[in-house]
């Protein structure tokens, strides 16, 4: 009975999770998809909303723009980010710690704040306006700029994990046969990097496209398709069109998507696990110098971004008024005071930790238990569907689903739903860190458990949880930061009673009271960042103590 | 001491799900953040059993969302919500008509014409220019009086308006400039507009708060979003144009079928006090009870036009249409 009861649990559970799954994830894609065949007055109008698509007016240039920016933001960005993580692992420069972490920066805040940052910096009564040679910041360059902003610390990520796993040995051996420094790039670095330089191709388009801060706050006279999701849903209140133009968002993260997977693939087949020494890098003065260069610049421009709203923040009224003090830090004359940090708070705090519960227990199930049945596989593949969907349109589609009285849950205007709904925007990474980590541990412990009778639920709390402290602990911070950060999806569901930190700085960005929203912005980092702060020295404690 | 941190955590998880009590109303608006402290006030002095959650979004988020909701109703009631919402709402059934205590205070163009209305009107507002001074005088320029005056060619780049697609505001100016110029006058007039403008928003008082910090020199806005900004020193300075100004309302209206009915035709009965008139006055200046209109905005009630909300209604999608296909580039 027990032994049946022992087989049939894992079985059980992952149906119970693969349960939850449904209304979360895939029938608010359903509704989505079915809302794209109404119009207005929600009468059945077939595919005319697609056929439309092209001919409404606005659409097909906002495809156009959207494409264009993405596309240069991306390869500025990859660019950008290669030389970056090449000069934090590959290079003897000065301060690669300091690099690292800094280029991180744009993570901690609300994805409105580079677009803040760049008119202070950029704008008509920005210090380095004369920087962009007379030309515009309010329309294409503002977007590109602030993509490349947002972008970068993702593809910067990926970069580093990709070249740190280089094998060490080829370039001794390459050393030994006396190729050079640039020889050693072309033929050893490049190749050995391309599937992280493709994931952080494919990353940083699909977070460019469905990006609504950075063209919101920069775009001008400029139409690109998050800005026009936005206006034809809450500006014209045509629901079917936007579920056309989430569609539409939604097609290029597919095919992105599909690569990804096989890129993963491919990158674990290549990648070895040991890190390089700084002493083992070989002393090359031309590389350094071109790679500090870069390096530096790049790192003191996001440092001015984010570091310019900081400053702003504690200003009476700029660019008027530079009197240094903290009225716009107290929150006195705004409607719901400090109640929406707090909600952010309890937000992170709870899509954290419910978040971090269910994907661990997840990944666990998948790829321990029963590996090979059909069943993980289905629930590894739904897992991998939410990173291909831009916030907007995950918030849309949750409208769809659960605003109805005959909805499958009495959820709608709550705040549970906004819990799910986070959890759900970020949950593919955090479930492929929790499986990476479980498939790094010896498969012999459960065998060991069964052997010497231990209930697997011991087994699981007692040695699979505690060896794998540190990735929860990374992962329940991944969620907290983005919880914490998050505005696309949110911004549809956040309301009264959960109004939220990052939909106020966007509330109160449209009214003109900057110097309140900069602050916002600045309550956000110190958290964020505090716990960040706590993470590495966590880390660093770990290492001595070896 | 892990499982004291969890514990932890937990207990701030359960904090956050704590339940909703039966004493909330749930009230949709579109009053800016730093005015609805007091109108709470004077709400919750006139009903101390209830409390208030206001439900804050920009216009186009607010009449989404109620549509949205139609099947199931969020909201007990709208509050300062604008007048083009209204009708869309109207015609969807949203609003349960109610006739509120003092109705016959109230303007007669400030409230739905129906017997029992759907809808009664607080206070109005009008289009205006916020113009910075300092960047005006910066580039030796005359200040603008006239909505003509904005498509000199010395104006280029120094504008920032409302967009008609994404902001009610922005609907507001398109659809004033239509019944003021006739229609083809209109567009021709937007045409040289665009011209010179350098940002549409998708909110209405962002062109203000642009022309605040001197991203621009002049924002087609309003007078009523102007208020906080001069608070802190902001050169800001409001024409009103000679041709004449759209102008909204903001009014209030019962939710069909939503959870706290009695509680919320209590509040539409204040919404028509002297108490609010008074603080609706302090910033809005135009009020439905005339008897409160401020003396200072005289000049801009003056110039309202004659306004056709339900024909802008039934037109919007035909002119945002049009607004697309001449000028989304």
């Amino acid at each position: 009975m027990r032994q049946l009861l022992r087989k049939i649990l894992p079985h059980m559970l992952l149906i119970i999770l693969l349960s939850v799954l449904y209304p979360a994830i895939i029938r608010p894609l359903y509704e989505l998809i079915q809302r794209s065949l109404y119009d207005k007055d929600e009468v059945y109008i077939g595919l005319l909303n697609f056929i439309n698509f092209f001919d409404t007016p606005g659409l097909s240039a906002a495809v156009k723009n959207s494409f264009f920016v993405t596309t240069l933001s991306t390869i500025i960005t990859v660019i950008l980010a290669f030389f970056l993580a090449y000069s934090v692992t590959h290079t003897r420069i000065w301060g690669k710690k300091i690099i690292s972490s800094l280029v991180m920066l744009p993570l901690f805040a609300p994805s409105l704040l580079p677009g803040i940052g760049l008119v202070y910096l950029f704008g008509t009564q920005g210090f380095f306006k004369f920087l962009l040679g007379g030309h515009e910041l309010y329309g294409p360059l503002g977007i590109i700029l602030g993509l490349v902003i947002f972008a970068l610390p993702h593809a910067t990520l990926l970069l580093i994990t990709s070249l740190r796993g280089i094998n060490q040995q080829l370039y001794q051996a390459a050393s030994a046969l006396g190729a050079g420094e640039l020889r050693k790039f072309i033929t050893i670095t490049i190749p050995n990097a391309r599937y992280g330089i493709i994931s952080a191709i494919f990353v940083s388009f699909t977070l460019s496209l469905g990006n609504f801060g950075v063209p919101k706050v920069l775009g001008g006279t400029y139409y690109v398709l998050a800005t026009e999701l936005y206006a034809q849903v809450i500006g014209q209140l045509n629901f079917g069109v936007g579920a056309v133009i989430s569609l539409f968002l939604l097609l290029p993260t597919c095919i992105t998507l599909l690569l990804n997977i096989w890129v993963r693939k491919a990158q674990d087949r290549l990648s070895a696990k040991k890190t390089v020494s700084h002493s083992e890098i070989r002393f090359s003065p031309l590389r350094d110098a071109v790679c500090a260069l870069i390096a530096y610049s790049v790192t003191i421009c996001l440092v001015a971004v984010v570091g310019v709203v900081v400053l702003a923040s504690f200003m009476g009224f700029w660019p008027y008024d530079y009197s240094f003090g903290l009225t716009n830090y107290s929150f006195e004359d705004m409607a719901f005071g400090f109640s929406p940090l707090i909600n952010s708070m309890k937000l992170a705090v709870s899509v954290a930790f419910f978040g971090t519960a269910f994907m661990f227990v997840g990944a666990y199930l998948s790829e321990r238990m029963y590996p090979s049945a059909l069943l993980s596989k289905i629930y590894r593949s739904i897992m991998l569907i939410p990173l291909g969907i831009p916030g907007m349109v995950l918030g849309l589609a949750y409208i769809f689903a659960f605003n109805r009285p005959e909805a499958m849950l009495p959820l709608y205007g709550t705040f549970i739903l906004l819990v799910i709904n986070t959890i759900v925007h970020f949950s593919t990474v955090a479930h492929l860190t929790c499986s990476d980590s479980l498939s790094h541990l010896d498969r012999n412990y459960e065998h060991v458990g069964r052997t010497l009778n231990v209930s697997p639920i011991v087994t699981f709390f007692k040695v699979i949880v505690p060896s794998c402290k540190m990735t929860l602990f990374d992962v329940f911070l991944y969620l907290f930061i983005n919880a914490m950060t998050t505005l696309s999806a949110v911004v549809f569901l956040s309301a009264g009673d959960s109004m939220l930190a990052s939909v106020m700085v966007m509330n109160v960005y449209n009214t003109g009271s900057l110097g309140y929203a900069a602050a916002m912005c600045s309550y956000i980092m110190l958290i964020t960042g505090f716990l960040t702060c706590v993470r590495v020295m966590i880390r660093e404690n770990k290492k001595g103590s070896i | 001491m892990m499982k004291k941190v969890l514990f932890t955590i937990l207990g701030i998880c359960c904090f956050a799900f704590n339940a909703y009590a039966d004493n909330k109303i749930t009230v949709y608006t579109v009053i800016e953040l730093d005015r609805l402290p007091k109108y709470k006030k004077i709400l919750e002095e006139k009903l101390p059993e209830y409390e208030i959650i206001w439900v804050r979004e920009s216009t186009g988020i607010i009449t989404a969302k109620l549509l949205a909701e139609a099947k199931n109703p969020q909201a007990d009631l709208v509050f300062g919500v604008t007048g083009s919402s209204l009708l869309i709402l109207e015609e969807h059934g949203i609003f349960e008509p109610y006739t509120p205590k003092g109705i016959e205070k109230i303007s007669s163009n400030m409230r739905d014409a129906d017997d029992v209305p759907s809808w009664i009107g607080m206070y109005a507002w009008t289009s205006g220019f916020c113009v910075n001074t300092v960047e005006l005088e910066k580039h030796g320029l005359a200040m603008p009086t006239s909505w003509q005056d904005l498509t000199k060619p010395e104006y280029k780049d120094l504008i920032a308006m409302p967009d008609p697609a994404s902001s009610g505001t922005g609907y507001m100016n398109l659809n004033a400039w239509i019944q003021m110029f006739g229609e083809e006058n209109a567009w021709e007039y937007a045409e040289g507009l665009l011209e010179n403008t350098k940002f549409l928003t998708h909110s209405g008082s962002a062109p203000c708060s642009m022309a605040a910090q001197g991203e621009v020199a002049i924002g087609i806005s309003s007078a009523f979003f102007v208020e906080h900004l001069l608070k802190r020193k902001a050169p800001i300075k409001i024409v009103v144009p000679s041709e004449g100004v759209g102008w909204e309302i903001g009014a209030v209206a019962l939710i069909k079928g939503s959870p706290q009915q009695e509680a919320a035709k209590k509040i539409i009965d204040i919404a028509s006090s002297d108490e609010i008139a008074k603080l609706s006055a302090s910033f809005a200046g135009i009020t439905a009870r005339p008897e409160f209109i401020r003396a200072d905005i005289q000049e801009s009630a003056d110039k309202m036009i004659d306004n056709n909300f339900e024909w802008a209604a039934k037109n919007r999608d035909r002119f945002l249409k049009e607004w697309k296909e001449r000028f989304a580039k």
